[in-house]
């Protein structure tokens, strides 16, 4: 045989295959080499390689080496037909293994044996089979860490991106559903999936998407937050405007909605694009619940936005611009606090929101057990005694207090609320309220300049798009959204009946 | 470089305007009343400011001094006599929290407006704060009197010119009241009066002297062309009140035609009054129609009424007799405007010229001569609603 091969075309002589594969992978000692005669239907040699920890070695010893090697007696007429190929042979009728395909080149086979897979060389053919025979340690479907619900599933992804597919899968039956693989990272060959919905993602949006994963050039790639910051539309600004979720349901809705998810091998966050600020202030659980709590809430969270970014801010600049706004009972009780007190607000509102912040990253970073105890230090030794040592006011602690407490009820914003709340701090320190106001002008100017994927990052509200701010501050109705985000799809498109609103029977 | 430019011409100028004055908290002083005396050696005025001391209100370990400190200074006008006090006291005063403010009776005979000028000019005072004047007393004398419950003097003050809404023998004014009513054409001033008085503690109050001294919200200040010209006694207050359409809770006590030497008591519960002027044979005058919801709240008399039409009647006359001293009142006080004070303090002139602006034209320069002058009918119609919760009348069996 004497075919003109490129370097990486598996060579027909399996010796040289072998030697090959050995200089490549051998220095590894976790990599299997196995040699068999294969019985059946002829004597030919075989080679199998995999890396052990990776694979069922039960199934690779039931139906891959037995089935070659002991089956002489149990020739069957269909074998027989085919015994002028005995590669195709033993690829349709000897293995019992569901999924396997063949492979020519080599690089594929030697990254398919690194992600997992165990591969079957035959003598005389430049070809390799390349089975699925997968099996390692994963850990199970948990409740997530993150937005937990009270009304809802309870599942969340786990590491295994086959697994996190097969849970959206679960929710959407439905051949629209397309998940289109990449590889990206030289070094780690990380798996993702594109997942969209056929006919409701926008197709340039998709294309988009691909086209910025593809131009990836990185090494490694462990978590999506390494995609998220490699594709995103502003990476200087402090808002993202990528969004991600542990959830299998959230995925599913946003999907649904014409947003394209991308999966991670590695990492239960799922990100989602295009990404719209509002959806940081929304959870799953609206859209479980009524919609007059669900309202409620939505609400309760924006004001919890606004507060933990302007607490600490409008304090300052009343009690030291603005003494008449406030009722002179509360100014009197604020002057009495403030009596003795040796820093000027800004300086006290700066000290104790730094404290807090030490607090809180001391408090995550510990162990649970010493977490509890960092608390402990935090609300009584510097809360408590800081005010009886007369070193920061009480209003101060209650304004810290107040904006540490509504800076976690949105905790898919903690990432850029300390900045806003500093940067309005500092404004308000030199201008008063009129500071306050130039530094939400100046945010809002910022955040209207971003888009995600094409989309504004503030829509529907700027630009407005009417019909959609019936999912914004309130959650409408479920039977009044009828047609899915124009902003995300760039289309109009219906997604429920006209007439579902629940009625009662007429009484005869 | 052009974008450059102007980018930080529009820094500049949102950032290199605004408020300058910042202050921390416990740099100000926070004013709650104000008094302006005249003072008799100089011409010039006396100002007293009553300031919190915060640390006597603090919750946790209140101080051992007086809550207020009264900072009194003398200038040759107010906002100098304000601006001297900083040589004295160690905190800028800040009057955006003032609550009262008082004139001495002979500085409002002279001018008002003058005097709260720096106020109401200034970014600080508030419209709402409360004016008075200060009667038989100097207006220093009226903050400093201690008494009531309140923590803050101011507050009490406060609290009596508030109380106006229980009963009509007073007259409560704001600044901005005063304003509107001296910058009008027709119409002249009135504000609330407070007078010292002397009362005999009891014991359970646990006072080292035996009497104390008060303050008494009552009757009416009246100005003509800015300048105080006298007083309304309390029964003529009640008339002004019925003719400003003010009465919206108040009592009117009768005598009882069941039983010689008791009483009955009317409660106010709503009035209405239109002034109605007209002009018959070139004469000007003014129909004044007080219409009074009431209801029978005490009755001393202790004689049975039987039947249901008697008492009807009964009331009937009642109402007849509230009607008369309703009257009573109002002539009172239209009779002191016009013959001893001379000011149109009901805003006939004012009405007047809203129902004919030709002929207001003409005589509005002459207003306060003819004013005097000028025929008024009045026409009460008192309205009993109800008995409260009581029919009849108890008789006491023999």
């Amino acid at each position: 045989m004497a075919i003109k091969e490129s370097p990486d075309k598996i060579h027909p002589d399996i010796n040289l295959t072998i030697s090959k594969l050995k200089e490549t992978l051998g220095k590894s000692d976790d990599i299997v080499f196995r040699n068999i005669l294969i019985s059946n239907p002829e004597q030919a040699r075989g080679f199998l390689c995999y890396v052990s920890g990776l694979t069922n070695i039960d199934l690779i010893s039931q139906h891959i080496i037995k089935a070659l090697t002991q089956s002489v007696n149990r020739e069957s007429s269909a074998t027989k037909s085919l015994s002028g190929n005995t590669f195709e042979s033993i690829k349709s009728n000897i293995l019992s293994i569901t999924d396997l395909n063949e492979s020519q080149s080599m690089k594929d086979v030697i990254n398919e044996i690194l992600s997992g897979k165990t591969a079957l060389f035959i003598d005389t053919y430049g070809k390799a089979l390349v089975i699925n025979a997968l099996a390692f340690e994963a850990r199970n479907v948990q409740d997530p860490g993150t937005d937990t619900v009270v009304r809802g599933p309870r599942e969340g992804f786990t590491e295994n991106i086959a697994v996190n597919i097969a849970l959206v899968r679960r929710k959407i039956k439905n051949q629209h559903l397309i998940l289109e693989k990449m590889t990206v990272g030289t070094q780690t060959n990380t798996t993702i999936f594109l997942a969209y919905m056929d006919k409701i993602a926008n197709p340039k949006i998709v294309g988009e998407v691909k086209q910025r994963i593809a131009s990836i050039e990185i090494d490694s790639i462990l978590e999506s937050g390494s995609i998220e910051q490699l594709i995103e539309d502003n990476p200087t600004s402090i808002f993202s405007t990528i969004g991600n979720s542990e959830k299998p349901d959230i995925i599913a809705a946003k999907l649904l909605e014409g947003r394209i998810a991308i999966f991670c091998d590695g990492t239960p966050f799922v990100l989602t694009v295009p990404f719209l600020f509002i959806e940081s202030l929304q959870t799953a659980e609206d859209y479980y619940s009524r919609p007059f709590i669900a309202t409620f809430l939505r609400i309760v969270r924006i004001v919890s936005l606004f507060v933990t970014i302007a607490a600490p801010a409008l304090y300052v600049a009343v009690t030291v611009f603005h003494y008449e706004m406030i009722p002179t009972v509360l100014l009197i009780t604020t002057a009495a606090s403030r009596e003795g007190i040796p820093f000027p607000p800004v300086l006290e509102a700066f000290l104790m929101g730094f404290v807090f912040e030490i607090l809180r990253e001391a408090g995550i970073r510990m162990p649970k057990p010493v977490g509890q105890a960092t608390s402990i230090v935090g609300a009584l030794v510097l809360g408590e005694a800081a005010v009886n040592a007369g070193i920061v006011s009480s209003p101060m602690i209650i304004i810290v207090a107040l904006t540490g407490i509504t800076d976690f009820v949105n905790p898919s914003l903690i990432s850029f609320t300390f900045y806003l709340r500093t940067f309005l701090l500092v404004l308000s320190t030199a201008l008063g309220l009129y500071g306050i106001l130039i530094g939400f002008f100046f945010i809002l100017a910022h955040m209207c300049s971003l888009r995600s994927f094409g989309t504004p990052f503030l829509a529907p509200f700027a630009p407005t798009i009417w019909r959609e701010l019936k999912d914004t501050i309130i959650r409408s109705f479920l039977w009044v959204m009828k047609s899915r985000p124009k902003s995300i799809t760039w289309r109009k498109s219906q997604r429920q009946g006209l007439h579902i609103k629940p009625t009662k029977p007429n009484r005869r | 470089m052009l974008r450059l430019k102007i980018c930080s011409i529009f820094l500049c100028l949102l950032l290199l305007t605004g408020c300058k004055t910042q202050t921390d908290l416990n740099h100000i002083g926070i004013v709650v009343a104000v008094a302006i005396d005249k003072d008799p050696e100089t011409d010039g005025v006396i100002v007293t400011s009553q300031v919190i001391r915060p640390s006597s209100l603090d919750r946790k370990s209140p101080g051992k001094e007086a809550v207020v400190e009264l900072v009194t200074n003398r200038g040759k006008t107010v906002f100098e006599a304000i601006r001297n006090t900083t040589q004295e006291f160690g905190r800028l005063n800040f009057y955006a929290h003032t609550k009262v403010i008082v004139i001495d009776e002979i500085l409002a005979k002279e001018d008002v407006t003058p005097i709260l000028d720096f106020f109401v000019r200034g970014r600080q005072l508030r419209g709402y704060a409360w004016l008075c004047i200060a009667k038989g007393a100097s207006a220093l004398e009226i903050i400093s009197v201690r008494d009531g419950v309140d923590k803050i003097q101011a507050y009490y003050l406060k609290g009596i010119i508030e109380n106006r809404k229980f009963q009509y023998q007073t007259t409560a004014a704001s600044v901005i009241d005063y304003y509107r009513k001296a910058l009008q054409e027709g119409i002249q001033p009135v504000t609330g009066v407070l007078e010292v008085i002397e009362v005999t503690n009891q014991p359970a109050e646990k006072r080292e002297e035996n009497t104390s001294k008060q303050v008494r919200f009552s009757g009416t200040a009246v100005f003509k062309k800015d300048a105080l010209v006298g007083y309304l006694n309390e029964k003529e207050t009640q008339g002004l009140n019925w003719i400003m359409e003010k009465v919206k809770n108040g009592v009117i006590t009768l005598p009882s035609l069941l039983e010689q030497g008791k009483l009955i008591s009317l409660e106010v519960k709503n009035s209405k009054t239109k002034i109605i002027p007209e002009i018959r044979d070139g004469r000007i005058s003014f129909a004044i129609k007080v219409k009074v919801d009431v209801t029978l709240v005490e009755e001393q008399a202790k004689i049975k009424i039987t039947y249901p039409k008697v008492m009807l009647d009964y009331l009937e006359e009642i109402r007849k007799e509230a009607e008369k001293e309703i009257e009573g009142e109002v002539r009172l006080a239209v009779n002191k405007a016009q013959k001893e004070l001379t000011s149109d303090i009901f805003g006939f002139g004012n009405t007047f010229g809203r129902e004919f602006p030709t002929e207001w034209r003409i005589l509005k320069d002459q207003w306060n001569e003819i004013f005097p002058t000028v025929d008024y009918t009045v026409e009460v119609e008192v309205n009993i609603i109800g008995t409260d919760l009581k029919q009849g009348i108890f008789q006491i069996e023999k």
